[in-house]
This record gives C-alpha cells, sequence and structure tokens, in this order.
C-alpha cells in the first residue's frame, strides 16, 4: 500500500533521513523504531508532503505522494495521529471528531457515531471541551479522530509519550484491535518493546538511516535490539 | 553648490536619520514608529525654544533631543512587553495622536504651525555631522554585544530571553534612541523648511521612511545611505503633475518589495561580500582552500 | 434627554460599523495570523465605486448597494495573495507594512482622481429611506438604526458559522493550532481564501452601512476607521469576536457622546488615548487572546 524508496528528507541543511527505503503492505502493523531524533517523524512528515526539501519517492495505492499538498494526501486515505496528539484543546470532544469528518462527503455524524462505539469513552464526553482529558483519553480522541475519515492508512507517531502504563496498555490494546479488524497501521515508536509485540514487521532508525529491519519476532530476538531497548526488561526478569 | 542641491542634501541626510531610527528597533524585531512623531517633537521643541523663547540652537537642540527621547521612552516602557503588533500599531496611534494634540496647541501655532524661522548657514554640515556620528555609533553598535542580543531576540525573544538577554531594557533601550535619532532629525528638518506644521508628521513620512528602509534593505544600516537620496531624489526629478502619483507609487513600490525582494538593495549578502573584498583578512587563503577541499571530497562522493 | 439617546443610537450604528470591520480583521487574524490594514480601506474604497456607479446613472441606490457589495468583495479576494505570501513567511509586522502601503494607494486614488477628493455626499434614496424616526430633539435616521441591527446580526452570523460549520470549525482549529490542522488535512490555502470571501462579503456590507448611515465618505474617514478598528482588534484581543465587537460598540458610542459635550477635534484623540493606555496596560487584549 505504501512504498518508500531512496528517501532523504533535509531541513534546510541538515539531512534528517537518509536513503530510506520500507513499505507497509495492507492491513499489516509496521513499527519504526528509533530513539528521538532519529528519523521516524522525519519520514512520517515528508510523507504528508510537509518538509520542503524532500529526495526520493513515495507511493500511495501507486500514486506518487512527493510534491502533492498535505491536504490531497490526507484526502487519499492517509490519517495521521501527531506526536503531542495535536487534540485542539479549546473546541469540544466531538468538534475534533467533526475536524476528522473535513473531507467526508456525507456520512459524518454516522461515520462519528460508530467511532464512538469503538471508543465508549469519548462518546460519554462529547460534550467536553478537550483540554479537559486525561492524557490518555486525548491519545484516544487523536486516534478516533483519524479514524473518522475512514483512512486506508493510519499513522501514529509516539502515541505513548507521557502516557501512564495503565494508560499506555489500553492504547495498544486499542491498536492492536484496531489491527485485528483489518486497518493497516504504521506505528512510529521509541517503546520498542510494546510496539514490537503489536507489530507485523518493524523499522529501525538511528541518525536518519534504517539500520534494522524484518518481522517482529527476527527483531524481537535480534542481539543487538535486546541489548539497546530491552535491556532494562531483561535485567528484570523478563524474556 | 546651488540652493536646491544644498536643500536636496540636508533633506537626504533628515531621511537617512530618520531610516536609521526605524532600523535600529527594527533590527530587534520590533516595527516602532515613534521617529515619525518625536521628529515633530524636536522640531517643535527648537522651533519654539529659538523663535518665542530666544535660545541658542544648541540649547534649543539639546532639549529637543531630551524631550524626544522621553516621548520614546514612555511608552517604550509599555511597549516593551507587548507583542510586535502592538507596538507597531500603537505607535501608529501615537502619531496620529500627537498630530492631533499639535493641531488643537494654539501657542505652538495649531494647524498652521510656526513659521519664519531663522536661516542657519552651517546647516548642512551640521546635517551631516549627525549623520556621520550617528553613523559611526550605529556601526559599532551592530558588531557589539548589545547588537548581538538584539539580533538574538529578533530571531527568538523568548529564546533570547533564557540565554540571559534582558528583552525588555534592550526594547526600550532601541525604542528610545530610536526616539532620540528622531527628534534630531526632527529638528534639522525644522531648520531646513524654516517651518514646522502637524500634518508633515504623519502616514507619508511614514510610509517615506518605511520605503526607505524596506527597499534599501531592512538587515543592514547601509541601506539607508543608498535609499534615501534615491527615493527622495527620484520624485524630484518627475514633472510637477506626477508628483500626486509618489504615494501611489511608493506603496506599491512598498508592497512589491516586501512581498518579492525582501531583502532590499544592500542585502546582508551583499554586505558581507563587501566587507570581505575589503578586509582582505591573511587567512582567507586558508578558508579558500579549506572549501576547495570540501568540494573535492564532495564530488569524490564521500560523506561530508 | 432626548438629545442623548439620539447620540446613543447614532453612536451604536457608528459601532456598529466598527464592529463589522473589526470581526472581518479578527476573522482573517482566527485563520491566517495575519492583521489585514487595509481592509478598512477596501471599505472606503467600495463606497466609493457605488458613488461613481451612482452618479453615472443618475442615483439609483440598487445599482449603488451592488456595485459596493462587489467591489468590496473583489478587491478584499484580490489583496488575498499578498498575505498569503506574508502568513506563509510569519511576518506579521511586514504583513502591518503591506497593509498601510496598500492603504496609502487607496487613499491616494480616493483622494486624488475621485470627485477631487472632496468627500463624497450619496443620495437621500440611500441616506434617508425607510420610515422616519424623530420624536422631537431625537432625531435619527433609519439606515442609523439599520446599521445597528445588520452589525449585531452578522457578526451573530459570522459566530454561528464559526461554531456550527464544516468550514468554520476548520477556521478555529487553524487557530488555535495551525501545524496540526495541516496534519489532520484541512486545507489550508483554501481556507484561508474562502476566509477572505466572507471578510469581503463582511466588507460589502459594511460599505453600504457607511454610505448609507453615516452618509458620506472620504479618505480621512478611512484612515480613521483602519486605526479604530485595529485598536479595537488588538485592545479586544486578536480574534476575540464577541469582545472586539462589545469593544467597538463602546468607542462608538464613547466618540458619539464625547462628540456632543467637547470639541471636536479632542474626543478622537482622548479615545485613542484611553484605547492606548489599554494596549499598553494589558498588551494581550483587555478580554484575552485567540481562540
Amino acid at each position: 500500500m505504501l512504498e518508500v524508496a531512496g528517501l532523504s528528507v533535509y531541513y534546510g541543511a541538515v539531512r534528517a533521513v537518509e536513503d530510506v527505503d520500507l513499505y507497509v503492505a495492507e492491513s499489516e502493523l509496521v513499527a519504526l523504531l528509533g530513539a528521538n531524533g532519529a528519523g521516524k517523524s522525519s519520514v512520517i512528515a515528508a510523507i504528508l508532503g510537509i518538509p520542503t526539501v524532500i529526495r526520493g519517492s513515495v507511493r500511495f495505492e501507486g500514486i506518487e505522494l512527493i510534491g502533492m499538498a498535505t491536504d490531497r494526501i490526507v484526502a487519499r486515505g492517509i490519517a495521521v495521529v501527531p506526536e503531542g496528539r495535536g487534540v485542539m484543546a479549546r473546541m469540544t470532544v466531538l468538534e475534533n471528531l467533526q475536524l476528522g469528518a473535513y473531507h467526508l462527503k456525507r456520512g459524518g455524524a454516522a461515520r462519528i457515531a460508530e467511532v464512538c462505539e469503538r471508543f465508549p469513552i469519548l462518546g460519554q464526553r462529547l460534550r467536553q471541551q478537550a483540554g479537559t482529558l486525561s492524557g490518555g483519553e486525548r491519545q484516544l480522541l487523536a486516534i478516533a479522530r483519524g479514524l473518522v475519515g475512514r483512512p486506508r492508512l493510519l499513522i501514529l507517531d509516539e502515541p505513548t509519550l507521557g502516557l501512564s502504563p495503565i494508560a499506555i496498555r489500553d492504547l495498544f490494546e486499542a491498536i492492536c484491535d484496531l489491527h485485528r479488524g483489518g486497518q493497516t497501521i504504521l506505528l512510529a515508536e521509541q517503546n520498542a518493546y510494546q510496539a514490537l509485540q503489536a507489530a507485523d514487521r518493524a523499522y529501525v532508525f538511528d541518525v536518519g538511516r534504517v539500520t534494522l529491519q524484518g518481522s517482529a519476532r527476527e527483531l524481537m530476538q535480534d542481539e543487538r535490539i535486546q541489548h539497546a531497548y530491552l535491556g532494562e526488561y531483561l535485567a528484570e526478569g523478563g524474556e | 553648490m546651488s540652493p536646491a542641491i544644498t536643500l536636496f542634501l540636508e533633506l537626504v541626510a533628515v531621511y537617512i536619520l530618520m531610516t536609521w531610527a526605524l532600523y535600529l528597533p527594527f533590527k530587534a524585531g520590533q516595527l516602532f514608529n515613534g521617529p515619525v512623531y518625536t521628529m515633530a517633537v524636536g522640531g517643535y521643541t527648537a522651533a519654539y525654544c529659538v523663535q518665542s523663547l530666544g535660545w541658542p540652537l544648541p540649547a534649543a537642540l539639546a532639549l529637543a533631543v531630551v524631550l524626544a527621547a522621553f516621548f520614546g521612552f514612555i511608552p517604550a516602557l509599555g511597549f516593551a512587553r507587548t507583542r510586535g503588533i502592538a507596538t507597531a500599531m500603537g505607535s501608529i496611534a501615537l502619531i496620529f495622536i500627537v498630530q492631533s494634540v499639535l493641531m488643537n496647541l494654539d501657542f505652538l501655532g495649531g494647524p498652521a504651525g510656526i513659521k519664519r524661522l531663522p536661516r542657519l548657514s552651517y546647516l548642512l554640515p551640521m546635517a551631516y555631522g549627525f549623520v556621520v556620528v550617528i553613523g559611526v555609533l550605529l556601526s559599532r553598535l551592530e558588531r557589539s554585544r548589545m547588537g548581538r542580543a538584539m539580533e538574538a531576540i529578533a530571531a527568538d525573544a523568548d529564546f533570547a530571553g533564557t540565554m540571559g538577554v534582558s528583552v525588555s531594557w534592550v526594547n526600550v533601550a532601541a525604542l528610545t534612541v530610536a526616539s532620540a535619532i528622531g527628534g534630531i532629525a526632527g529638528v534639522i528638518y525644522t531648520f531646513v523648511i524654516r517651518s514646522i506644521q502637524p500634518t508633515t508628521f504623519g502616514f507619508t513620512l511614514l510610509l517615506y521612511v518605511w520605503a526607505m528602509l524596506f527597499v534599501g534593505g531592512r538587515y543592514t544600516m547601509w541601506g539607508a545611505v543608498v535609499a534615501a537620496p534615491l527615493l527622495w531624489g527620484l520624485p524630484q526629478l518627475l514633472p510637477g503633475q506626477a508628483t500626486s502619483y509618489t504615494r501611489i507609487i511608493l506603496g506599491c513600490l512598498l508592497a512589491i518589495v516586501i512581498v518579492a525582494a525582501p531583502n532590499g538593495i544592500i542585502s546582508r549578502d551583499l554586505v558581507n561580500r563587501v566587507s570581505s573584498v575589503l578586509s582582505r583578512a591573511p587567512h582567507d587563503g586558508d578558508q579558500t582552500r579549506a572549501r576547495a577541499t570540501l568540494t573535492q571530497r564532495e564530488e569524490e562522493g564521500e560523506d561530508v | 434627554m432626548e438629545v442623548f439617546l439620539a447620540q446613543l443610537v447614532a453612536g451604536l450604528s457608528i459601532g456598529g460599523i466598527y464592529a463589522l470591520v473589526a470581526a472581518g480583521m479578527n476573522l482573517l487574524l482566527l485563520v491566517r495570523n495575519i492583521m489585514n490594514y487595509s481592509f478598512a480601506y477596501v471599505v472606503l474604497m467600495a463606497t466609493y465605486f457605488g458613488w461613481m456607479a451612482m452618479e453615472a446613472t443618475d442615483g439609483d441606490p440598487a445599482l449603488g448597494v451592488i456595485t459596493m457589495f462587489a467591489s468590496a468583495l473583489l478587491l478584499t479576494v484580490v489583496t488575498e495573495p499578498l498575505f498569503r505570501v506574508m502568513a506563509s513567511r510569519n511576518a506579521p509586522l511586514e504583513a502591518v507594512v503591506v497593509g498601510v502601503g496598500m492603504g496609502m494607494v487607496l487613499t491616494e486614488v480616493m483622494s486624488q482622481f475621485i470627485h477631487q477628493g472632496r468627500p463624497l455626499v450619496f443620495p437621500s434614496a440611500l441616506t434617508s429611506w425607510g420610515p422616519g424616526m424623530s420624536h422631537g430633539l431625537f432625531v435619527v435616521s433609519f439606515p442609523q438604526v439599520v446599521a445597528i441591527v445588520v452589525g449585531v446580526l452578522t457578526v451573530v452570523g459570522l459566530l454561528t458559522f464559526l461554531y456550527r460549520s464544516k468550514q468554520g470549525r476548520a477556521f478555529r482549529a487553524m487557530a488555535q493550532d495551525l501545524g496540526t490542522a495541516r496534519i489532520i488535512g484541512i486545507p489550508l490555502t483554501r481556507a484561508g481564501v474562502y476566509s477572505f470571501i466572507l471578510a469581503g462579503l463582511m466588507a460589502g456590507i459594511a460599505a453600504i452601512l457607511v454610505s448609507s448611515a453615516l452618509s458620506t465618505s472620504s479618505a480621512p474617514l478611512a484612515d480613521l476607521l483602519a486605526l479604530k478598528a485595529t485598536v479595537v482588534v488588538l485592545v479586544a484581543g486578536g480574534g476575540n469576536l464577541v469582545g472586539g465587537f462589545l469593544l467597538a460598540l463602546a468607542v462608538g458610542v464613547a466618540e458619539s457622546l464625547t462628540q456632543a459635550y467637547m470639541p471636536g477635534r479632542w474626543s478622537v484623540a482622548l479615545v485613542f488615548g484611553i484605547l492606548m493606555v489599554a494596549i499598553i496596560a494589558r498588551p494581550n487584549g483587555v478580554f484575552g487572546s485567540r481562540s
């Protein structure tokens, strides 16, 4: 569904991403792993056409995205849940969801109702100001907003940032649920263990390049991954 | 030197000073239009002191500058904490208020203003004396810590604050000095024209000075030196009827330059290139060699 | 007492016009984060076009109104690309300079080339229509009352649009978080154009009100309108529609009342002075900032 080839992203003179190849097939959950600043968010920004200097190719369902305006890319069926959630704090939960329906010609209200069934906590708080929600609830709202438009590809950028462990657990439940339902997902995460548990495949980023890739299971057993990301977990006696 | 040329040069000096007066706060990221009304304050003070109080010019000039600075300092205290837009609009509103007040103050001549001021034979050298002195001070400021602090504030005020720059005080200082320069320009202007009235100090003057700042080059002080004679001189060369088009042309020119050529005539690039040519520093050779090596490595495909 | 009431109505009607202009500027500020200083000049220029149309057709008010409306819309939309560039560069100060520059161009056109720079007077078909509203010393014109009503209705309409329509929500999202608005797929450029179209409509309405309720138009009036509307927007807090509306009405009333009881030349300076103090004392607006 999504094919990225030879992608390089520059912010001014700084090269944030260098010669990255990756792909996401339908109904897959693909994870992008790596520390902050490793390039994951820049790849996502490039898919959306945000940085000014992008080289290479990003093809979505056969169409080249580079050079296309962001709103048209979103209209083609890519929804992004941005880092930091990007929830409009001074608008109500309902209004935030309605923003997600911007590109729907009709049936927005019905779609919102559907999404609220999946996330009942949002359905209960439709009239509340989004700023009063907890971090975990806001993350769910951001995801729900993305889902309203019936995206072919849902991209999540660091959804666990700033969330409590319980909220993270609920979050991954929701993500896995979506995955099981057939939603294609691209997930950028620093939380490698949880991400690998949920994902089918993953790419590991470092300093703007892909340094490792493979199926989630392979990567989980890779020594380098264990050393770099799972060290703490293993030290606590996990598997 | 013919009187027409003398007049032209004297007014160019006034406009250079006024453009510098706007340039200084702009360097710190503020669009402060105060110099337009402090020019009025300075001019009126000097005119009144010389004509009605019989003061000698130096004394009148001194008081004019002090008052001009004061009338910039007080609003500056308020503006220092505001966003750029509030300073810009607030200072525009002040121009208007000062004009209204001047029109209504009968002891200053009301709408007719003050006329028949004495001719001063040394006006031209005095004007350019000020230009040189202020020019030198300005260029030294650009290279000083204060100058860098101002540029830092212009780039990102909050960040500059965290780096220990006292944003408020730099702003207040810049606005006050700018107002003082405006006052000096006002004094010179008043004695060039030998009269002063409120209508001068309004939007037309503001437009001229803005045009000189932005067309000349907003990032360097030399822009004023080029733009002032240009923008003041060209309309003089046009036939009489065309002068009504001057404001239209200026307005359009301003909009076009800002949108299409924001760096103006004298861009920072140009200044850097000229100054590097002029200085011919001894280690220039090293720099060129280093750059050549870099290019060569890039061509060989090395990761730079 | 009757004189006082008449002054009050006159003040409210002028305030209604200020409110319209301020609301248009607030809308553009919300969507593009840029002050459009030339907006008031566009409104006045539109009245000039309407006047010219009426002069050419011997005072046909319908044609005048249509011309004003169309020209206001056109002029506003034509200036949109300039402000789009300013917005993309994130240069609010330069936008003010560009706005003032354009305002000067329009002022010059108004004061040099149309009617030899004399203030325009609009035909009575436009300025004294409708039922008489006078009662003894209470002398107001129907258009003045209409100005108040239309001003209120337009602002209410704008608020309804912002809070109940898809595009309105998009505008508010852009005002709150432009980056996220872009990421979730709101077309920023198109939304910007829409906002200018909407503002152009409001400018058209304002132009009609100016010509009928104020019954005069001139370049100095444009300067005053621009300055006052901008100061109102700043003091009430950029983007604050309700606050700007109320403040605009207050300014209109304050002006009208002080003019009756104080020499004309001082009253404007006084109102400005108060507003200036407000800007300086509460830099981010008396009522709070954008939302």
